[in-house]
């Protein structure tokens, strides 16, 4: 009776002990990343390694401390021990090349999320010249100031002007996007003429400021404390068939909605959406955005695990991963008009608005 | 008789409070100040109604206060607890026996830093918030034991534990947390007439538990511990929320011999084998992910012998056992280890209960060391030590007269704590004093302790009191 009775139990937790998980076959901490930064155009018959360029992997998992080294004379950094997690891998480089007007200095950025499958990982990140210089959506400010009445009308968009060139908004359109290219949600327009209108310049290096509402919701709403003056903006949102859109500041300039039957100001998602500045040769919003009119195209989202929605030509990331709504934090190119049209790189969360300048 | 009947039965709540928790614990400890019968040796129901032979009601009423002057860096302030106990025994007929019982606690977690757990401690994947907050806990425990005798000497028991606890922080993010529990525990048992007994029994146990954390304005950030040095920042959402499951089961043995060697000789045995599975799931409720789980395996090895025992003699008690445990975890995302802690602990003990006329004096010392060897991988945390722990106490049983008791104790401990104490070690003093009188009605009584925990070097204590009336009949 005893030995069947403990066979019996015996076998009970060989039974259950079955069903328990299997432990893993390697140890966190062992993961090396072994990384070789090229450029390669063939254009101009360039095919080189960077060397002596700074590699930054940023934890994209944990809270944990930036990993920095700098590439050896073969164009490669060796990353050991790591813990095994989602990195975001930036390196960027001025170079003396040519490009067929002369040797000039070159800035090359190379970026990549990686995702890690086995222990020893070599791979090549293939630089890229920056994207064009021009105008840029350089900040986005959505999330509200803090409060507890879920106020978030202070928003607003930043442009930056990155080229040596003026630049002109003359029928410009600034679209908030749906799922895709092809589905816009609402599109306002500068005045003017697009392409070729001259009235409304950008000098280089300068700011403009749009205003969902050019109103000082700091001082008139919150007594000073938080939130932010936008009566001095540059331009505001204004949409005529929207009855409650009041505070129109006769001193502002209008972005005008040019969608029939829209009825709301350009008012965006707090935590995640699609912005497009577009040349204005394409409003015909039916069928979305023409892509060779885009001018910028920045996508933002606080969830690590937002699926894409805007074109990768256009922006291969997202930014803004984290980002809180109601915490008056802001989303900001790393520097003003840093672009290599991936948002999950050039944008960083700052913790207060920068309105018309750098932070 | 009726005496040792209550102890007995005293001894049964003492031990269901320690293991059948909001949490189960995989293995007991033993220590050789407590007294361990056939039931409680293993918890194994079978052998219930061989240690109670009358019926038997207690009540009692409990409360304690616990100021946490020195704290490990997730601990609260100050611990109120408050508790409801009643425990009923019947022998329904001369083959089976019921035992059942009913615990109400409310615990008050003040100024409790930023964790959302009940114990940060205690888990590999502990949720915190960034505010700081009263913390209320509540819950009701619902307890069965059956006993009944199936053969000539042959038992068979059956215990279900069940418990739910509901917590409320009073600060963003008004963290909620409900936790389940159930414990089951099937046993048999043989008890010879020569005082040979011999059972097995074997646990199942399943935990459930739920957090949701809401978030008002920016400060409140949740995050999930990896082990004690990393978190992985949850996604700022309006509500987080995280899912513990845990399951394991147990097989346990015992052997008791009476007149082992010589005629006052008793030994008695005890072992188990174990294993535990804890999965958490973490994120919005519309997404959570798996952001890690443990599994903890092994098992531990007691043995007890005991010279005298008559209340005229002096009695001899000596314990050796053995626990030794493994834990792995590992990350949601990705199929490595992350944690390993290996336990091994080993402790002994002697007691010698010395009667003289009305009084009982029992003294002891008892001694172990854990040798851990805790990594956490992900950042290269090594903790390898072996612990030390010592304990001298003393217990005093008067009988004042025929229906008066007073009990005294006093005892004094060091122990070499984990690396999140902060300390090399901690002394403990601790005294207890409680009086029963028997009335007509039955027996009512009333006992206080205070316990005071230094660390070495270190400012503050930790000094706790703690009340209890209760009612027997």
């Amino acid at each position: 009776m005893v030995k069947y009775t403990l066979t019996f139990f015996i076998g009970l937790l060989v039974l259950f002990s079955g069903c328990f998980k299997d432990i893993p076959e390697f140890e966190d901490g062992y993961l090396n990343l072994n990384i070789t930064i090229r450029y390669v155009e063939p254009r101009f018959g360039i095919d080189i390694v960077l060397d002596s360029a700074v590699v930054t992997l940023e934890n994209a998992d944990y809270k944990a401390d930036v990993a920095t080294d700098t590439t050896d004379s073969n164009g490669t950094v060796s990353f050991q021990e790591l813990p095994w997690s989602k990195f975001i891998v930036t390196s960027d480089k001025e170079e003396m090349l040519d490009l067929g007007d002369g040797v000039v200095p070159v800035s090359l950025i190379a970026d990549t999320v990686f995702l890690p499958e086995k222990e020893e990982n070599v791979f090549t990140i293939f630089a890229r010249g920056p994207a064009p210089e021009g105008l840029k959506i350089n900040e986005i400010y959505t999330v509200g100031p803090p409060n507890n009445f879920f106020f978030f009308f202070d928003q607003y968009f930043e442009l930056y002007n990155s080229s040596s060139d003026t630049a002109y908004l003359d029928g410009m359109i600034f679209c908030r996007m749906g799922s895709s290219l092809e589905s816009v949600t609402y599109i306002y327009q500068f005045p003017g003429e697009p392409l070729i209108g001259r009235e409304y310049p950008v000098a280089p290096d300068s700011f403009v400021v749009m205003a969902m509402d050019a109103y000082n919701y700091r001082d008139e709403i919150f007594s000073g404390l938080v939130s932010v003056d936008l009566s001095t903006a540059d331009w505001e949102f204004v949409n005529a068939a929207d009855p409650g859109d009041l505070n129109n500041n006769p001193d502002v300039p209008n972005i005008m909605n040019i969608e029939v039957g829209h009825t709301l100001d350009f008012m965006v998602g707090l935590s995640g959406d699609g912005l497009i500045l577009g040349d204005g040769s394409d409003v015909n919003y039916f069928d979305g955005i023409d892509i060779e009119s885009v001018v910028d195209c920045v996508e933002y989202s606080a969830s690590p695990t937002h699926i894409k929605e805007m074109p990768e030509e256009l922006d291969k990331g997202s930014g803004g991963v984290g980002q809180i709504k109601y915490s008056g934090s802001s989303l900001e190119r790393r520097f003003a008009g840093f672009d290599t049209n991936n948002s999950t790189v050039d944008f960083v969360i700052i913790t207060a608005p920068t309105i018309g300048y750098q932070h | 008789m009726r005496q040792n009947c209550i102890l007995s039965i005293l001894t049964v709540l003492i031990l269901t409070t320690l293991s059948d928790g909001y949490e189960n614990y995989l293995y007991r400890d033993y220590s050789v100040r407590n007294t361990y019968n056939l039931y409680d040796l293993v918890n194994n129901p079978a052998f219930l109604r061989l240690n109670n032979h009358e019926d038997l009601m207690t009540y009692e009423i409990r409360t304690g206060n616990q100021e946490n002057g020195y704290q490990r860096a997730f601990d609260p302030e100050r611990i109120e607890t408050a508790g409801v106990d009643i425990f009923s025994y019947k022998a329904l007929d001369e083959k089976s026996a019921l035992a059942t019982r009913i615990v109400y606690e409310t615990s008050s977690l003040n100024n409790l830093y930023r964790s959302l757990e009940k114990d940060f401690y205690s888990d590999y994947f502990s949720y915190t918030d960034t505010t700081t907050g009263d913390v209320s806990y509540a819950g009701p425990r619902l307890s069965v034991i059956y006993n009944r005798e199936i053969f000539s000497r042959l038992l068979t028991g059956l215990q279900i534990d069940y418990g739910i606890e509901r917590g409320l922080k009073d600060v963003y993010t008004k963290c909620e947390s409900i936790s389940r529990n159930i414990n089951v525990i099937w046993g048999l048992g043989y008890s010879s007439y020569s005082g040979t007994s011999l059972g097995a029994s074997v646990r199942y146990f399943d935990r459930q538990g739920s957090y949701e954390a809401v978030k008002e304005i920016t400060d409140a950030i949740v995050n999930t511990y990896m082990g004690y040095h990393i978190y992985y920042p949850e996604q700022p959402r309006s509500t987080n929320e995280k899912k513990v499951y845990a399951e394991g089961i147990e097989i346990d043995g015992q052997l008791s011999k009476k007149g082992f060697l010589v005629p006052s000789l008793k030994i008695e045995i005890a072992g188990g084998y174990g294993a535990k599975e804890n999965s958490i799931n973490a994120g919005g409720s519309s997404n959570p992910v798996q952001r890690g789980y443990w599994i903890r395996e092994g098992g531990f090895a007691n043995s007890i012998l005991t010279y005298g025992g008559k209340q005229s003699k002096i009695g001899l008690e000596l314990m050796a056992g053995l626990k030794r445990y493994h834990d792995w975890a590992s990350p949601g995302d990705y199929d490595v280890i992350n944690i390993e802690n290996s336990i091994t602990d080993i402790h002994y003990g002697i007691k010698t209960i010395i009667p003289i006329q009305s009084i009982s004096l029992t003294i002891g010392y008892e001694a172990g060391s854990e040798d851990v060897n805790y990594h956490e991988y992900t950042v290269d945390y090594v903790f390898d030590e072996q612990l030390s722990r010592s304990l001298i106490f003393t217990d005093v049983d008067i009988s004042l007269n025929q229906v008066m008791q007073m009990h005294y104790s006093v005892w004094f401990s060091n122990f070499e704590p984990w690396f999140y104490w902060n300390t090399s070690s901690i002394q403990t003093q601790g005294i207890e004093m409680g009086v029963e009188r028997l009335f007509v009605f039955g027996k009512i009584g009333v006992s206080f302790q205070m316990e005071f925990w230094k660390p070495n070097d270190e400012m503050g204590s930790i000094d706790h009191f703690g009340i209890a009336f209760s009612f027997k009949k």
